[in-house]
Order: structure tokens, then C-alpha cells, then sequence
């Protein structure tokens, strides 16, 4: 899941769509039912629960209809602004409920974080690769998870990501780059014990 | 470690029903309303707790405004009993019935500095010792005084002299009247006092035949306490013919002055008959001058009592602060107050008997009950009887006119 690229005339046209809603908030609708989906996914992918994924969708709507006043165009799309909303709601959720938030990923995801990862050994066991790397991101911080997730399983620009964590792009390259060296380290250490 | 997620080898697999199956603008927009917009807001009975938060606070509202207004009503209440008690209070000054001057005096010279005893009329012999009297400081007086005396002879003229002959406000015991008077002593406009350890003395003279006069007791009007005090006195049983000790008063010789002077000189209708057949005394040591009754007490508590209120010839309800009720048959009067703020009095009655109740309503006008509408009240009744009065609309202008309309028949 990516942020849908918008062209110029899309982004002019969406924004357009925003002023109007902020004018008339029954024009809101055009904007919700845009990004309705890729918003419930983003929730669905942290909750692993239709229902309580559907609460929070529609109360990231409300909040993003309460502050669309305040919303200005600074280079991020709207999107970004909604997942940077739907994380926070993610996160207030779990803080209220007290129960674990999930991180999904496939097969697919783990190949490409190890990509980014060079001076591993050797191996054709790829399901030991994979079981080594869930065990170093198991050991990892939630922070640090939540970056990975949004830079490599949900393929995000660092621009994106370092708006929905609330730091800068450049801060998300540099935190990017570190939390891969730990996890290099974790990996190595875990398969030099193995192999 | 311990972190707070899990992590799931799976990427979602929703379908776009799934997906699409929460997708509701209007329900997102209605909150929206809701938050924005109070009268989008979910109806009160649908929302259990403010519903129940504007019930509890309408009904503590309720009963607070309630509260209040009691607290209103109680204290207006309270108001308006106060307003009447005053009232009452007032009336139980008992002031004389109105319109009226008071009863004439019949003024007598006094010689200065010598022991003089007078001859009054009505049977009555006043002797006062050398240097009795006293000026409001406490000095012996020397010049010329006068000495004033009227008499109370009907309950009528009583009840316009405002006298109650309770012997206490509000006893069953009233006292009657064989003679009723009132002596003062002046020096110039000051009146006079009997100096304290002396006393004058007052004699009446009696026919053998009146048993009255034996029976009776004099009784000194305390103004401060409204009550008849006895006073200590003897009985002396005269030789007949021994008349010269008390002397009718005659013209100049006793003083009286001349006519035109500020005080009257008429003398009372009502006197007892002439001395030359008395057969006995009464002497009495007199420390204060004031109103006296001869009379005796007369025990009403086996009387009937009923509640009257009052209402006029259109049967509009009439109030009064204080009624006299007149006997003629024992000659007493009797002032009564309202019972409460109702204006319901209670009154001890003999319906047999000659009497007359008076008062003056509010607005000033006399009224009047007689003995046939006596008659008509119910005297066994517990219950409150509401009784006609006559209110008299003519011109009161003399105590003649007054006393006439207090006659005890109807007058045409």
C-alpha cells in the first residue's frame, strides 16, 4: 500500500475539493469517499479487526472534518495528513484498550528490508533469514517498528514518513539508516550462532 | 523484550465488501453536525443521561421554586398576622366608643389647708384630711384646687367612658354596678395626688332595704394593669334619722362653680335616692383617686359561649377590634377582643337577658347588636355564627345621640 502520486492537476483539483469542503462540509464527502479505503487498510493492517477498524476509520473522518480549518497545503499531500491522523487515532485506541497493536507484513516485505541489509552471510535458507529477522524486529522498539512498517511495508517517501511520525524527511533517512544497522547487528549475531 | 505489538506474517486479505461494508458519509456527517451544531445533537430522550441530568435538575428547580414561593406565602402570611395582631393590639387599648365627648364633670371648689368633708351626689361623702393631697412633685398643696366628680350610671355611659368590669381582661368574673364614678382633684390644670401614707375617705350611705349596697364592694380602676382592685373598707349601721353626717350638696355652699367654665356642671341623672332613709354606711380609706365601681362579682362560667362574626344588612362580613357588650339587667359592660385574626369573638352570654353589643367598624361607623337579635343566636353552638348587625349611618353628634342609638330595643 502507497500514497496514491498525485499529478498536478489531481493535487490542484483535490485541493480545490479541500477549500470547498472547508466552505461547505457536505462537500467533505468527495474527499472521504477518495481516501475511505486506503485509510480503513492502514487502520485494518495496525488492528487486525473490521469492526473496531471501522470505528476508528470513521472517527479519523470526523477529526480530519473538526480540523480540515487548520489543514494547509506545505508540499504533503492530504493523505499523508490522514494517515498522520489515523496514527495517532491507532495509537490512542490501543492506549485506551490496552491491548497489543499488530504489525502485518509478508513474505515479500521481510525480502525487502533484507535487501537494504548487505554483509550477511551467505545462506540459501531463506527461511531462517526470515525467522532470524521477525526475532531482531521482535526485539526492536514499537517506534522503530512503526518507521520500518511505514518506509518498507507500506513502501512510503521519507517525506511521508517523517510527516505521519511528526519529525522531519531528513531525521526519517537518518533514523531509517540506524535502525537498519541495529537490526544488521541483531541479524548477524543471531545467525553467526547458527550457522 | 517487552514491547507493545505483535507481529502478524500476513498481509490483509479483506475483500472490497469487507471494506466498503463500514463506509458511511452520512453517519461521519452527522456527528459532525452533532459536534458542531447542538440542535444536530441527539435528542434528549435518547440520550439517557443528560435526559435524566434535565429531569433531576427541572424537579430540584420545581421544588426549589416551590420552596420559595412557600417560604413567600409563610412570611406574607406571617405579614398580614402581624398586620392584625398589631391591630389587636391596638384595639385592646380599648378606647372609648367614638364621636362622643367624654362625660361632663361636676366641678366643686376646695378650700385650701383644712380638713373638708364633701357631700357628693349619688350618696357619696369624700373627706380629705389636711395636707392628703400633693402635686405631681411630691409638694404639699396650699392654693385653691377643685374637686371633679362624674358618674357612670348605665352601661351605656360606661362603655362610652371605655370601662370593662372583668375584674381581670378575659375573666369569667365581671363586676356590677350599684354606682359607678370617677373623682380628680385639681390645682389649676395639674391634677392632684393623694400624698403616699395618707388617704381619703369615701363614704356611701345606704337604705336598710337595699341589700345591694351591703353586698358590694369597692373597686379602684388600676389604668396600668386594666384590672379592679378591692378596696378595704367598713360597714357602720346608722341610728334612723342620723342623717347629719352626710349631707346632700347644695349650691354654693359646696363649692361648685360657676357655668361657662371649661368643665360642665351637670349633674348625673342617676342618683340614689335621698339620704334622709338610710340606715347604714359604707366608709372606705381611699389611697388613689381615679374610677371606683361599687358592685359585686358575678361568676359567668356556667354562661353559654359562642363564636359570633359579624356581617352587615348586605351580608358583607364586618370587622372590629374591640366590641362592648352591655347588660343592662346586672348594669355592666363587658369589652371584648377577636379571639384570632378571623375576627371571631367568643362571647359569654345570658340570652335571657337585656344586652346590646357595640363596636366601631373599620371605616368608623358605629354598629350595633340588640337583645331580639340575641334571641336568635343558637347558644348551645360550637360551630361560629355569623350574626346582622345594624350599622347605624346617622349623624352622631352629642353623647345624647349617642346613647340614644345605644338603647337596647330597637329605636324607629
Amino acid at each position: 500500500m502507497a500514497t496514491i502520486k498525485l499529478t498536478e492537476k489531481e493535487l490542484l483539483q483535490e485541493l480545490k475539493q479541500i477549500e470547498a469542503a472547508k466552505k461547505n462540509p457536505e462537500r467533505f464527502g468527495y474527499l472521504y469517499n477518495r481516501y475511505y479505503k486506503q485509510i480503513f487498510l492502514f487502520i485494518y493492517k495496525r488492528t487486525d479487526d473490521e469492526n473496531v477498524c471501522g470505528d476508528i476509520t470513521s472517527q479519523v473522518f470526523l477529526k480530519a472534518m473538526l480540523n480540515l480549518k487548520k489543514y494547509t497545503y506545505r508540499g504533503v499531500p492530504f493523505s499523508a495528513w490522514l494517515y498522520r491522523i489515523a496514527s495517532n487515532e491507532v495509537n490512542q485506541h490501543f492506549r485506551n484498550k490496552k491491548n497489543e497493536r499488530v504489525v502485518s507484513m509478508d513474505k515479500s516485505d521481510i525480502e525487502r528490508v533484507f535487501g537494504m541489509i548487505d554483509e550477511m552471510p551467505e545462506s540459501d535458507n531463506k527461511d531462517l533469514f526470515r525467522q532470524v529477522m521477525l526475532d531482531s524486529l521482535d526485539e526492536m522498539k514499537e517506534e522503530e517498528v512503526q518507521i520500518i512498517e511505514l518506509r518498507f511495508f507500506e513502501k512510503r517517501p521519507f517525506s511521508e514518513v517523517g510527516y505521519i511520525m511528526g519529525i522531519t524527511e531528513n531525521n526519517a533517512k537518518v533514523r531509517v539508516y540506524r535502525i537498519l544497522e541495529r537490526l544488521k547487528k541483531r541479524m548477524k549475531k543471531k545467525l553467526e550462532g547458527v550457522i | 523484550m517487552k514491547h507493545n505489538y505483535k507481529i502478524k506474517l500476513k498481509e490483509p486479505d479483506l475483500t472490497d465488501e469487507q471494506v466498503y461494508a463500514h463506509k458511511d458519509f452520512d453517519k461521519v456527517f452527522k456527528r459532525y453536525k452533532s459536534v458542531v451544531d447542538p440542535l444536530h445533537r441527539k435528542p434528549l430522550y435518547k440520550n439517557p443521561k443528560t435526559f435524566l441530568g434535565v429531569v433531576l435538575f427541572t424537579v430540584i428547580g420545581i421544588l426549589v421554586y416551590y420552596a420559595m414561593m412557600e417560604e413567600e406565602t409563610v412570611q406574607k402570611q406571617e405579614e398580614v398576622h402581624l398586620a392584625k395582631a398589631h391591630k389587636m393590639k391596638e384595639a385592646r387599648e380599648m378606647t372609648p366608643l367614638p364621636g362622643t365627648a367624654p362625660e361632663p364633670w361636676i366641678t366643686y371648689n376646695l378650700p385650701e389647708g383644712q380638713e373638708k368633708k364633701f357631700d357628693l351626689p349619688g350618696g357619696l361623702s369624700l373627706s380629705i384630711p389636711k395636707d392628703a393631697l400633693v402635686d405631681a412633685k411630691g409638694n404639699p398643696v396650699s392654693e385653691v384646687s377643685t374637686i371633679d366628680v362624674r358618674f357612670f350610671s348605665d352601661p351605656q355611659t360606661m362603655a362610652i367612658q371605655g370601662l370593662n368590669l372583668e375584674t381581670q381582661p378575659g375573666s369569667d368574673k365581671v363586676l356590677n354596678s350599684l354606682n359607678a364614678f370617677e373623682i380628680r382633684i385639681l390645682q389649676g390644670d395639674e391634677e392632684l395626688q393623694i400624698r403616699e401614707g395618707s388617704s381619703l375617705k369615701l363614704d356611701l350611705a345606704g337604705e336598710n332595704s337595699n341589700q345591694s349596697l351591703q353586698e358590694c364592694n369597692l373597686y379602684g380602676l388600676n389604668r396600668v394593669t386594666t384590672t379592679w382592685e378591692p378596696i378595704k373598707g367598713k360597714i357602720q349601721v346608722l341610728a334612723p334619722g342620723s342623717t347629719e353626717d352626710i349631707k346632700k350638696p347644695e349650691g354654693d355652699g359646696f363649692g361648685m362653680i360657676e357655668e361657662g367654665k371649661a368643665r360642665s356642671k351637670k349633674k348625673p341623672k342617676t342618683q340614689i335616692k335621698e339620704k334622709d332613709s338610710q340606715s347604714f354606711l359604707r366608709s372606705f380609706s381611699v389611697e388613689k383617686l381615679g374610677v371606683f365601681n361599687l358592685g359585686k362579682e358575678i361568676d359567668r362560667g356556667s354562661w353559654d359561649e359562642v363564636a359570633l362574626r359579624f356581617e352587615d344588612a348586605e351580608g358583607n362580613e364586618v370587622h372590629f377590634f374591640g366590641m362592648y357588650l352591655m347588660n343592662r339587667e346586672m348594669n355592666t359592660v363587658q369589652y371584648l377582643w377577636p379571639k384570632d385574626d378571623n375576627f371571631t369573638f367568643n362571647v359569654k352570654l345570658n340570652p335571657d337577658q337585656d344586652q346590646l353589643l357595640a363596636g366601631i367598624t373599620p371605616d368608623g361607623r358605629l354598629a350595633v347588636m340588640r337583645a331580639e337579635s340575641f334571641k336568635k343566636i343558637d347558644a348551645g353552638s360550637k360551630e361560629v355564627q355569623t350574626v346582622r348587625l345594624e350599622i347605624i349611618e346617622a349623624e352622631i353628634s352629642s353623647i345624647e345621640d349617642l346613647k340614644r342609638v345605644l338603647s337596647f330595643q330597637s329605636v324607629s
